[in-house]
């Protein structure tokens, strides 16, 4: 974002004084701090110093403390979050606020293992170095109510009092969009003020539901798009004292999911999943290995309890490890009819999924099929709903996904078996957790327990 | 979703001159945190004859159920085995609904008046005891010995006993302290060390890598993770 030689230059041509950092972590969760310019510039080039947990614990604050990583220095230690100066923005509306995207690192500066944007930043390189560059862009669903965050939990999160004017299923609606464009007006001036790049919004599904759609880029700026952008929408709702929710699903009915676009292109820009009038050789092992590790990603991509929710036949989430030409059903939709349409649309990955893990493991899934040529399993070409037994289904709970993780060693190779442990460790830490302070089995639908804890941290 | 069964058949046992009869505890890979110690404490029972006579009593189906949240597991009896599963079942003949973490508060019990000796058999199958604390501290110590992040040595104090035991060797040591009651189902597997800890039932000396590794064998058990335990 710099276009000064120096970032005090840049800081003084923008007024900025104050620096807010911001990190994931690996429950997705935003956590930095508001630095003054002096102690922010004292600071580089390692970054500030944070509490360790704030990289391994859950949406309440609660420290991962069943799961031990040799990261924790001491007995409750500090790591650092280091900026990526590269990614320094003014905030726009607020004028002496700047913004930086950090990464965890250890207190003597080495990566750490654990850190999302980090591993994401590896697997990318990783396919860099094979000559490709990774195209990714995102969509990102939310509702949005006109109670405040104070009301909404004053009434326990339920019978929220939705913008839209339709109370039915409609989608692209374009006087539901109307109702919701005061807000999204000013969600989108703040994203343009930090120079996001937003193509799209419209009406989606759910009653008072939005989609944003953001325009391809690298791999790691996407992702950094998704968490700026939902801090920035939560801020906006705040302001306006309105309420917004990102949980996959908060109420029965459509939920939100962050569906995610993404393509090879050769060093030069070329398309590299497209060839002959139709899907490359590469991208034929991308779909194949993407497809042989989708059991295996779920774990990643649907992190919580609330993500099995949403996984239901005929509800817009695939819920089958397949893949088909221009089939929303299947778990990989497959475009491939131009060269610069050419791409791989996944849409299994929840609101509540972590951005830089959930790009990390569909490239590494594609990355495994490139390297072990893995076998491409016959296209789906009916429904991806409601099929019998013989097709393969993806795990439709927090313990089976994270067993099937445990088993793909593709995803372990390529994620690396300190995260991947340390993840699924994790992910049965919050399945205890739901167990024991919820335990309700009966309830199929969405309960008390999911929204006191993620309507507000998500 | 395929349900996988776990079932552990323990052996014909003497106690005295009473032949014990091979029984099963059936659970799912699923089952949650109160099954899997419904289904531990049972099957650490089944060491005592005791356990086989109540055993012997009850057939069909019993649902016991949190008097304060929505926790409940159904057991579902056979000849030689039973079936416990998560919630509550329309089939239950009787069902106890219980504060799960005060059995001194009296249960409500639907089913009484109908299956007077069901109701009773069954409220002693909740109330079967644990081993003593120093039986499963020495179970604890081989069934976890070898995870990662444990300490060398382990002490465990039970304080209204005034006895340590001690296991292991090497400077690398922690103690968990406190009441025999308490230390029994930690030992178990049916807590997690932290959250005893937490909420002043137990104390802990040592560092914050072995205070982890034993919670983590905690989770290990409630998870399902840790084979040949209960």
């Amino acid at each position: 974002m710099m276009d000064e030689p120096t970032l005090e230059e840049w800081m003084d041509r923008h007024h900025v004084e104050v620096v807010r950092t911001h990190a994931t972590g690996l429950d997705g969760h935003a956590v930095g701090k508001y630095l003054r310019r002096s102690k922010f510039l004292k600071s580089l080039p390692k970054g500030h110093a944070i509490a360790d947990m704030s990289l391994a614990g859950d949406y309440t604050g609660q420290p991962h403390l069943t799961i031990w990583h040799e990261m924790r220095s001491g007995q409750f230690g500090d790591i650092l979050l280091k900026p990526d100066i590269d990614t320094i923005i003014s905030d726009g509306t607020d004028g002496d606020l700047g913004h930086v995207i950090c990464e965890f690192t250890s207190v003597d500066g080495d990566p750490l293992s654990l850190c999302p944007r980090t591993l994401l930043r590896r697997v990318t390189n990783e396919i860099g170095e094979l000559g490709y560059d990774v195209k990714a862009s995102f969509e990102l669903e939310f509702f949005v109510y006109r109670d405040s965050f104070e009301n909404a939990r004053r009434k326990g999160y339920k019978n929220l009092t939705p913008l839209t004017a339709s109370r039915g299923s409609n989608i692209y609606l374009l006087r539901n969009a109307h109702n919701v464009k005061p807000f999204m007006d000013e969600v989108l001036k703040r994203l343009s003020w930090q120079k996001f790049e937003w193509e799209s919004w419209s009406d989606e599904g759910g009653v008072s539901q939005v989609e944003i759609n953001f325009s391809p880029t690298d791999p790691v700026r996407a992702s950094d798009l998704i968490v700026r952008a939902r801090q920035i929408i939560y801020e906006v709702a705040v302001d306006l004292e309105m309420s917004v929710c990102f949980m996959p699903q908060m109420k029965a009915g459509f939920g939100s999911g962050l569906h995610i676009h993404h393509s090879l292109v050769e060093k030069d820009g070329t398309p590299a999943f497209f060839a002959d009038g139709g899907r490359s050789a590469l991208m034929n092992d991308w779909i194949a290995g993407i497809v042989t590790t989708m059991a295996g990603s779920v774990s990643l991509l649907c992190p919580t309890i609330n993500s099995y929710r949403r996984m239901q036949e005929f509800r817009a989430p695939p819920v089958t490890a397949t893949w088909g030409e221009e089939n929303k059903s299947a778990g990989l939709r497959i475009i491939s009819r131009a060269a610069n349409l050419a791409r791989i649309e996944h849409r299994l990955p929840g609101g509540d999924a972590n951005p830089y893990l959930v790009l990390a493991t569909i490239l590494a899934g594609g990355l495994a099929g490139h390297r072990h040529q893995l076998p491409l399993r016959p296209e789906l070409k009916t429904v991806g709903w409601g099929l019998p037994d013989d097709v393969p289904k993806l795990p439709r709970t927090l313990l089976s996904a994270a067993d099937a993780l445990a088993e793909d060693n593709h995803l372990v190779d390529i994620l690396g078996q300190d995260f991947v442990e340390y993840w699924i460790d994790s992910r049965k830490f919050e399945w205890l957790t739901y167990h024991s302070e919820c335990g309700d089995t009966e309830n199929k639908g969405t309960t008390d327990w999911e929204l006191q804890r993620y309507f507000e941290l998500m | 979703m395929t349900l996988q069964l776990m079932m552990m058949t323990y052996p014909r046992q003497h106690e005295g001159s009473y032949l014990m009869t091979p029984f099963a505890v059936n659970i799912d890979r699923e089952a949650t945190p109160l099954v899997r110690v419904l289904a531990s404490t049972l099957r650490l029972a089944l060491q005592r004859l005791e356990t086989h006579k109540v055993l012997s009593r009850l057939d069909g189906t019993f649902t016991v159920k949190s008097m304060k949240g929505t926790q409940a597991a159904t057991y579902t009896f056979e000849k030689d085995r039973v079936t416990i599963k998560a919630g509550t079942s329309r089939k239950a003949k009787v069902i106890i609904e219980a504060d799960l973490d005060d059995t001194s508060i009296k249960p409500n019990i639907t089913g009484l008046y109908r299956h007077p000796f069901a109701s009773i058999y069954f409220g002693k199958l909740l109330s079967l005891s644990l081993p003593s604390w120093a039986d499963n501290a020495k179970r604890f110590w081989t069934v976890t010995l070898g995870l990662p992040n444990m300490p060398e040595k382990l002490i465990i104090t039970a304080t209204d006993e005034s006895r340590s035991l001690s296991f292991g060797e090497g400077v690398n040591s922690a103690e968990i302290i406190g009441k025999a009651s308490q230390l029994g189902p930690l030992l178990a597997g049916q807590s997690i060390l932290v959250d005893d800890v937490m909420r002043g039932k137990l104390q802990f000396r040592g560092s914050l890598k072995y205070l982890t590794g034993i919670s983590h064998a905690g989770q290990k058990f409630l998870v399902g993770d840790l084979d040949g335990y209960p």
